[in-house]
């Protein structure tokens, strides 16, 4: 979407034909901002989007290598707003800024106090085989772990870089007795990826090992990601969730979207929607009992 | 092309799976069901070794755009219906998945899976004994009927 560096656009703009502006884009873009854009330091990069108002502004993080892009919007001189930034939680959106550098000041001071929840996303995406989001970025402040093949882990990380709302999706008796005990061990000096590796055991376990291989070697062909057993797909169009290993019964290996499930679940009531958002009826596939809520957690 | 509603998705879907392996005996009209997702027609030909060895039937699936939450409509069609306990000369069959115990995991392939399982595992070719008082009186649409499923052997 975001095509041409601007570099070559102003390039087209500026060395040939500064009349062309003039005459075809005099009130689209000003002037004085051109010869901004010119002078921007060399760690900021922008290029246009759809029209010359739109921009995306690349900032690269100073204590590490992470590239971080604000999607900006020209309102007139010295008028920018953020129309989005890939972070979480961002309060930038809500004020007007006189140039780019002061966009870029107030991003940086943003992206320094986010500095512990970039670490611990980071150190999470490197350490264990994320499910879901299928592609996690740092705009997601969550993370779905694989536990093993029905069981996986739901962790959600604050600003500050702690964790919250820590759940298991799918299977869990086998480790909720686990998790519970863990839980109250919990050490806030180590960081998010220890404290799941000691209470889950996973660096010992054998079979985490192995699930990761096998997961990590189809992640490059998402094919072997499992489909839905109601809808048969992976993907929905308007639902970013993907199929969870929701039915408890061990010998039942069926996934499905919560959306599917739900519906079925209601359809078997007659359309009845159940009180407080959870559905309980019997697994389409295994026909044991099986409960699941509308909103996904 | 319109956005595919998750009813045709999933039709899409199955239709591919079930052209590329089809389960032996069992062959779908790709071309009639690619151009009308709703109606789909499959050939399916006696299992050797069974009383409807060397004979071929006609099984006609028609789905609603609430599928697959609700279960299609399957019936016998064309000049060889089966004479089968479970099977109307109209071409009904009374099938419990077909309505009270239709499951959304159920698919085409599921369903003519039991259907070939149930013309197998029979004994004695026959109509069901309330056959033709049933054809006289029924509905067009099998699903209207309120079936009593007596018998589970067959």
């Amino acid at each position: 979407m975001y095509g041409p560096k601007i570099d070559n656009l102003l390039g087209l703009f500026l060395e040939n034909d500064i009349k062309f502006i003039d005459t075809v884009s005099l009130d689209i873009i000003d002037k004085e901002f051109i010869e901004e854009i010119r002078n921007l330091p060399e760690d900021i990069s922008l290029s246009f989007g759809r029209s010359l108002r739109e921009f995306k502004c690349t900032v690269q993080d100073y204590e590490s290598q992470r590239v971080h892009e604000i999607f900006l919007k020209y309102n007139g001189l010295h008028k920018l707003t953020i129309s989005r930034v890939n972070l979480p939680h961002s309060q930038l959106q809500e004020c007007e800024y006189s140039s780019i550098e002061e966009v870029v000041l107030a991003f940086r001071q943003y992206i320094n106090s986010l500095s512990l929840y970039f670490q611990e996303l980071e150190s999470i995406d490197t350490s264990f085989t994320v499910m879901e989001p299928v592609k996690p970025t740092f705009k997601d402040d969550y993370r779905r772990i694989l536990l093993d093949e029905r069981t996986w882990l739901h962790v959600e990380v604050t600003s500050n870089g702690s964790a919250m709302n820590i759940h298991l999706v799918g299977q869990s008796e086998h480790w909720h007795d686990k998790l519970q005990a863990g839980l109250l061990a919990w050490d806030h000096d180590k960081d998010i990826v220890s404290n799941i590796t000691d209470i889950f055991d996973l660096m010992k376990s054998s079979s985490f090992v192995k699930q990761l291989d096998k997961v990590e070697a189809t992640n490059d062909n998402k094919v072997d990601f499992p489909s839905c057993a109601i809808c048969f797909c992976v993907e929905l169009p308007d639902n970013p969730g993907v199929p969870q290993p929701v039915c408890q019964n061990p010998n039942c290996g069926v996934y499905f979207h919560k959306s599917c499930l739900f519906q079925w679940l209601v359809a078997c009531e007659r359309g009845r929607l159940p009180a407080f958002g959870v559905a309980n009826g019997s697994c389409p596939t295994c026909l044991q009992s099986i409960t699941c809520s509308e909103k996904d957690n | 092309m319109a956005a595919m509603s998750p009813s045709e998705r999933r039709l899409q879907k199955e239709l591919m799976s079930l052209m590329k392996e089809p389960p032996p005996g069992v062959t779908v009209d790709g071309d009639q069901a690619s151009q009308n997702l709703t109606l789909w027609t499959v050939h399916m030909e006696g299992v050797p070794g069974t009383l409807y060895e060397g004979e071929k039937f006609v099984l006609q699936f028609k789905f609603t755009n609430k599928y697959p939450f609700d279960s299609p409509e399957v019936t016998f069609i064309g000049n060889n219906i089966p004479v089968h306990p479970h099977v109307y000369s109209n071409g009904h069959i009374c099938l419990s998945i077909l309505t009270d115990d239709w499951s959304p995991a159920l698919s085409v392939q599921s369903v003519c899976l039991s259907i070939v399982s149930m013309l197998s595992s029979c004994k004695e070719k026959k109509r069901p004994p309330d056959n033709s008082f049933y054809v006289k009186t029924c509905n067009k649409n099998p699903k209207k009927t309120k079936w009593w499923y007596h018998d589970d052997s067959v």
